[in-house]
């Protein structure tokens, strides 16, 4: 008994001292979600009652994806003349109740076309921090209580690195260092940034063209690689140095990006081509199968268990084999679309840029809308989900869709 | 209770509601330390540290931190707005109304020594904080250096003109807008109001208004294969004189005078040279001053583009057709009294759809706040 009590003892004491010590793995959460694979469980009857949690109206407009840190929604916008004001907000993720805003003033170029917004680029969360990016190239960090860390003028530093219809690329967070990828006609690069101060670990030249891919974390050997995707193909860099590994040279798109799914990369090119990761001893990159038939517009190829799924300028969608890229079925959609649709089991969530959305169940032959929402405004922003929620937003709204409690 | 939990609540009984007051001295150290930093985040270290100082001192420093931002550079101007940021939200739950600095930072707007950064945030904390109080000044901004406040008194201008228009005063309405158009400096403002006095019947055209130079030398077609006509020198870069022929695409080529009559003061290399592709273009042209002066070039060009001022390379850039608006570029730049050079290059692509035809430019020379600078006469 006095065995047991000591025992009880000992746990109590280890749970409170596990209460006091920081999470070991840093939450990373990005364009895309998480994995970067837009997977996150989210309700699947939408005509529920109160389905809509709460919406928020925001400051200035925006086509960002909210992320989450902590039990905060992070959300970027920009307004004003010019859209030259810049806005960092954190709402709880519980009640939509605003707990910080943070303003500054774009200190690179504005212009962009007026379909996206100065606030295009996704926030990235890693290492308890906020990575904001904006398409002015105003680059912030912050604490999760909204005290900034540091700051960069990305623009300032290399003046003609800007796109007249605007940038969108969102940086990501890998092996400990944040990862922007600027890539426009007249001054393009890739840079690995030191969380901890702002500064450059390495910087590289990319082709000189207007690209609005995002770079993706990707498995490479027995840790992980950066692919950066650009009109000539996939470049992959080691996170820490920006040393070429391996690269892809026959073309890929500047729109929709690629997508990883258990040692596959699925790159918008020629349709879509799948690349193996493993490689083994050798250099990966090998292409296991292209198809003509799944062909990607705005929104980037998803990925599941059950195959490669695509969207199409005309709004169809189609599912196509994982082993050989085959198309398997189509479903007409409601579209257009520009937002990645999110994947939960054989689910899948679309939203429409009218602001329908329509969530999907998957079949092997077949799918069939199951549930829709129209929340009648105009949304690019690809959505995210955890945790049976999802936000998403508009140029003045934020919402959280999630199924009511039932009491 | 989770990790985070926990961490609120040590939070919560660790740290003060209110913030710490900073002697002067170090206050002043820390503003001068985030103004001194650099580029590529040189710098960054030392200003990490002044910003957690700055953001956790009291409520009452604030106006000092706001004064911060005089000559300050639009980043060191970021790192200390987030400062006033972190203080306010801070405040708002901690301090008592009485300790907000209303006074100072009136005086910190009013006083136009201090610099627009300056007054703009000023102003921006005073209107989160009592929006009733600060729109009491906004009668005052209708001249102001500062483009935000000068909007908003636009702003109130056009509005007292609308009223006027949908009481069909017409006359007055016309005085107001007229009074608008003479100080609004934001683009969007300044092309509203022209379309509503043009429906009053007065006659103003976007070109007069702003100011475009619609008359240049120019000379071409050189070459733009490959697009390797933006890099190469081509002999007008190397001699500006304008009698001279030059070696061009398709034979010699001379400097001829062309004037444009669109109303929006796009000057098209189409109608005064042809519509060709692939090719390279040059516009030159003087510009006399009564004595030297601080100006902005500004340039609105969807095509690969260089600035050259008395010989002097001012910028390029080699974008073609991802759009093009009034003033999408600016740079700051010293005219001396007298004749001053201008000239441009802009090239123009090989692609061939309908939205790829545009080789031309809008071009202007103003103040600093973006009213043009009416040449001297010859």
């Amino acid at each position: 008994m006095k065995k047991i009590s000591i025992s009880l003892r000992v746990v109590q004491l280890l749970v409170v001292a596990c209460l006091f010590i920081q999470p070991s793995k840093a939450e990373i959460n990005q364009f895309r979600g998480p994995g970067g694979d837009t997977t996150g469980q989210f309700p699947l009857d939408l005509s529920q009652s109160g389905i809509i949690q709460w919406t928020i109206d925001l400051p200035g407009q925006g086509l960002s994806s909210p992320v989450i840190a902590g039990n905060n929604v992070i959300i970027t916008s920009s307004s004003g003349p010019e859209e030259k004001s810049l806005h960092i907000l954190c709402f709880d993720q519980s009640n939509g109740q605003l707990k910080w805003e943070r303003r500054l003033l774009a200190t690179g170029r504005t212009m962009c076309h007026e379909k996206t917004a100065v606030a295009a680029p996704t926030p990235v969360v890693g290492d308890q921090h906020i990575f904001a990016l904006f398409s002015s190239n105003d680059l912030v960090c912050l604490d999760f209580d909204g005290n900034l860390k540091w700051l960069r003028g990305l623009t300032v530093d290399y003046p003609n690195a800007s796109n007249s219809l605007g940038l969108a690329s969102s940086p990501i967070f890998v092996d400990g260092v944040l990862v922007v990828q600027i890539e426009n006609d007249s001054e393009s690069f890739a840079a690995g940034i030191d969380p901890s101060n702002g500064k450059n670990l390495w910087k590289i030249n990319r082709p000189k063209a207007a690209n609005w891919t995002s770079p993706i974390a990707i498995p490479y050997k027995n840790s992980a690689a950066v692919a950066l995707q650009s009109s000539k193909g996939i470049t992959t860099v080691a996170p820490r140095t920006g040393q070429t590994l391996w690269s892809f040279g026959k073309g890929a798109s500047t729109i929709p990006s690629s997508t990883v799914y258990k040692d596959v990369l699925y790159v918008p090119s020629n349709g879509i081509t799948a690349l193996d990761l493993k490689g083994g001893e050798e250099v990966p990159g090998d292409v296991l199968w292209n198809s003509r038939r799944l062909r990607p517009s705005t929104p980037s190829p998803i990925v599941t268990q059950f195959g490669v799924f695509t969207v199409n300028n005309a709004g169809v969608l189609t599912c196509g084999s994982l082993t050989n890229g085959e198309r398997l079925w189509d479903l007409r959609l409601k579209g257009p679309f520009s937002a990645t649709p999110l994947v939960f089991e054989n689910y899948l969530l679309f939203v429409s840029e009218k602001g329908l959305v329509q969530i999907v169940k998957t079949f092997p032959n077949e799918g069939i809308i199951t549930s829709s929402l129209d929340l009648q405004e105009m949304i690019l922003c690809t959505p995210i989900a955890d945790k049976g929620q999802v936000f998403l937003r508009s140029d003045s709204k934020l919402w959280k869709l999630s199924a009511p409690l039932v009491l | 209770m989770n990790y985070k939990t926990i961490q609120a609540i040590y939070l919560l009984v660790m740290l003060p509601l209110s913030g710490v007051t900073l002697k002067s001295s170090d206050l002043q150290d820390a503003i001068g330390i985030i103004k001194a930093i650099g580029k590529e985040g040189q710098g960054n270290e030392s200003a990490m540290e002044a910003w957690k100082e700055l953001s956790s001192s009291e409520m009452t420093q604030l106006p000092d931190i706001i004064r911060g931002l005089n000559n300050a550079s639009p980043l060191a101007g970021n790192w200390l707005r987030l400062a006033s940021d972190a203080i306010v939200s801070r405040a708002k739950v901690s301090v008592e109304k009485d300790d907000f600095p209303a006074e100072s930072l009136t005086q910190i707007i009013l006083d136009k020594v201090n610099s627009p950064a300056a007054r703009e945030l000023a102003y921006q904390v005073l209107n989160d904080v009592d929006p009733s109080y600060a729109s009491k000044m906004i009668g005052l901004f209708l001249d102001d250096p500062s483009l935000p406040l000068r909007r908003l008194a636009v702003e109130q201008e056009i509005s007292k003109a609308e009223i006027l228009k949908i009481a069909k005063q017409s006359q007055e309405s016309r005085k107001l807008y007229s009074i608008a158009l003479s100080k609004a400096r934001d683009i969007d403002q300044i092309e509203s109001v022209i379309t509503e006095l043009n429906s009053l019947g007065e006659k103003v055209t976007v070109a007069e208004t702003f100011g475009f130079l619609n008359d240049w030398h120019v000379i071409g077609p050189f070459h733009n294969d490959e697009r390797k006509g933006f890099m190469e020198v081509f002999t007008p870069e190397k001699n500006p004189n304008l009698d001279l022929a030059h070696d061009g695409k398709n034979g010699s080529v001379r400097w001829k005078k062309f004037i444009s009559k669109n109303s929006y003061g796009k000057f098209d290399f189409n109608e005064a040279i042809g519509p060709v592709k692939k090719v390279t273009a040059y516009a030159s042209r003087d510009f006399i001053v009564d004595s030297d002066m601080e100006v902005e070039l500004r340039l609105g060009c969807k095509n690969a583009w260089k600035i050259w001022l008395n010989g002097e390379y001012i910028f390029g850039r080699d974008e073609y057709h991802r759009g093009s608006r009034i003033d999408q570029y600016s740079f700051p730049v010293k005219l001396k009294k007298g004749t001053n050079k201008i000239l441009l290059k802009i090239c123009q692509n090989e692609q061939t759809e309908s939205w790829t035809k545009e080789w031309e430019f809008q071009f202007r020379i103003t103040d600093s706040l973006g009213k043009p600078i009416a040449e001297a006469l010859n």
